[in-house]
């Protein structure tokens, strides 16, 4: 399924027709209009700062689904990398990517402030162009009073209009001592779970002791287990300009934790954490307008037209589209895939 | 990934973890697509007095227009929120072999 964004927006196309203080042909002129300026949104803009070997290839791939390849850079490289990701196709979902990434690979600092000093002013010139920052540390390292520093001199000092755009997350989260990770149920143990909240809580605190205006919390998560990996991005979402957020969205393609989950374990776990039913149940022909009247469609002349068009299906057909919600609202609103429902 | 389970003892505990980090899940791709929509339609505002410019209709008309037609899908997906959300959620978890 596509973004949100894309979505509403394809579902002006069958909606046009319901709007009733322009001319068709206006109305069409507005949604293409619309539809060229998301078409010519910029894509968005990644800066991910991190060691080599800290994971932030595999971190892009496992929120972005980017397929890139993952090697260590060298650490003394003095430049940033650039690279316009495009995540590949999604066989199970769509039939093209779900876009352009501009993500820029920027070294860490390490343990020395010397590292930080040449690295500087590639800093200052690239984070200005971040939708959002991304900066990756080792859930299990201790050692962040150079971060510390190096943020507040970023963040605090150099650029502060960027501070609401800087995200911190914790990679590695499975390596936490005690390094004894529940492999069958891809779960941190009780002693690493304690100790990946305190980390979580600690490095926040630290942050935030140099940058008090940083409203953010640090996230732990393994992009190896696809652990948190939603919270992770839901960090980062935040952090994009409010305007652009849907455009980080229209991206998202979370590598899904539960495919390490031992298949015994989550079929009892699924049963747990089920919600409460509540869902149209499967209707007959003859619940056509109350079918209707749960997408609010029944006074309105779209809901005419679509009730017209339901009652010519075939029962057969019926029942497949109007028992299926995201069929059905593709049946009325206009399948963006353009496939026909 | 290994197919050993846990010790009897740590099965109920591993078990409440996983069906907790579900239920968390859930929760935050639903943040997440709200988030998302209050972003695009934050968007579609700013771009109405453009749209207007550019195609000489009246910004107010444009305005109305999308807040008819966004009060239509919104009521249509608020309607179908668990079966829908359902769909989304699933969609944006991507399995990779």
């Amino acid at each position: 399924m596509p973004g949100v964004a894309r979505r509403l927006l394809d579902g002006f196309v069958s909606a046009v027709s319901s709007s009733s203080d322009m001319t068709q042909s206006d109305r069409q002129r507005v949604v293409e209009a619309i539809k060229k300026a998301r078409d010519d949104e910029p894509p968005p803009t990644l800066v991910i700062i991190g060691e080599a070997g800290v994971g932030k290839t595999t971190t892009i791939n496992s929120l972005f689904n980017a397929g890139q390849p993952v090697s260590a850079r060298r650490a003394t490289t003095l430049h940033a990398v650039s690279m316009l990701v495009e995540g590949p196709v999604d066989e199970l979902l769509v039939n093209g990517a779900r876009g352009l990434l501009r993500v820029f690979d920027m070294p860490g600092i390490g343990d020395r402030m010397s590292t930080y000093r040449a690295y500087r002013s590639l800093y200052l010139e690239v984070l200005p162009q971040a939708d959002v920052v991304l900066w990756v540390h080792p859930a299990e390292d201790r050692m962040i009073q150079f971060v510390q520093t190096a943020v507040q001199d970023m963040f605090g000092s150099e650029l502060p209009h960027m501070l609401p755009r800087l995200t911190f997350g914790l990679n590695k989260a499975d390596r936490i001592s005690p390094d004894d990770w529940n492999r069958a149920a891809n779960v941190p143990s009780d002693e690493q779970l304690e100790n990946l909240r305190a980390r979580e809580t600690d490095f926040t605190q630290v942050i935030r002791e140099a940058l008090p205006a940083w409203r953010g919390s640090a996230v732990t998560y393994s992009a190896w287990t696809r652990y948190k990996l939603t919270s992770l991005f839901k960090q980062m979402i935040y952090a994009v300009p409010e305007a652009r957020r849907w455009v980080l969205e229209d991206r998202m393609s979370l590598a899904s934790f539960v495919d390490l989950v031992d298949k015994g374990i989550l079929r009892a776990a699924m049963e747990k954490a089920q919600p409460s039913p509540s869902g149209p149940t499967t209707p007959t022909q003859d619940l056509v307008p109350d079918t209707l009247a749960t997408v609010g469609l029944q006074h309105d002349v779209m809901g005419r037209e679509a009730l017209a068009r339901l009652k010519a299906l075939s029962p057969h057909e019926y029942k497949r589209i109007a028992g299926n919600p995201e069929q059905l609202i593709y049946f009325l609103y206009g399948d963006p895939e353009g496939r026909h429902v | 990934m290994s197919d050993v389970r846990p010790d009897p003892g740590e099965y109920d505990d591993a078990l409440d973890r996983v069906a907790e980090l579900l239920r968390k899940n859930r929760e935050e791709l639903l943040e997440i697509e709200r988030i998302s929509a209050d972003s695009f339609r934050l968007w579609l505002d700013k771009l109405v007095q453009q749209v207007s410019e550019s195609l000489g209709i009246a910004a107010a008309t444009v305005r109305a227009f999308v807040d008819d037609v966004w009060a239509i899908l919104g009521n249509a997906k608020s309607k179908f929120k668990a079966s829908y959300r359902e769909a989304y959620e699933k969609s944006r978890q991507i399995n990779r072999s």
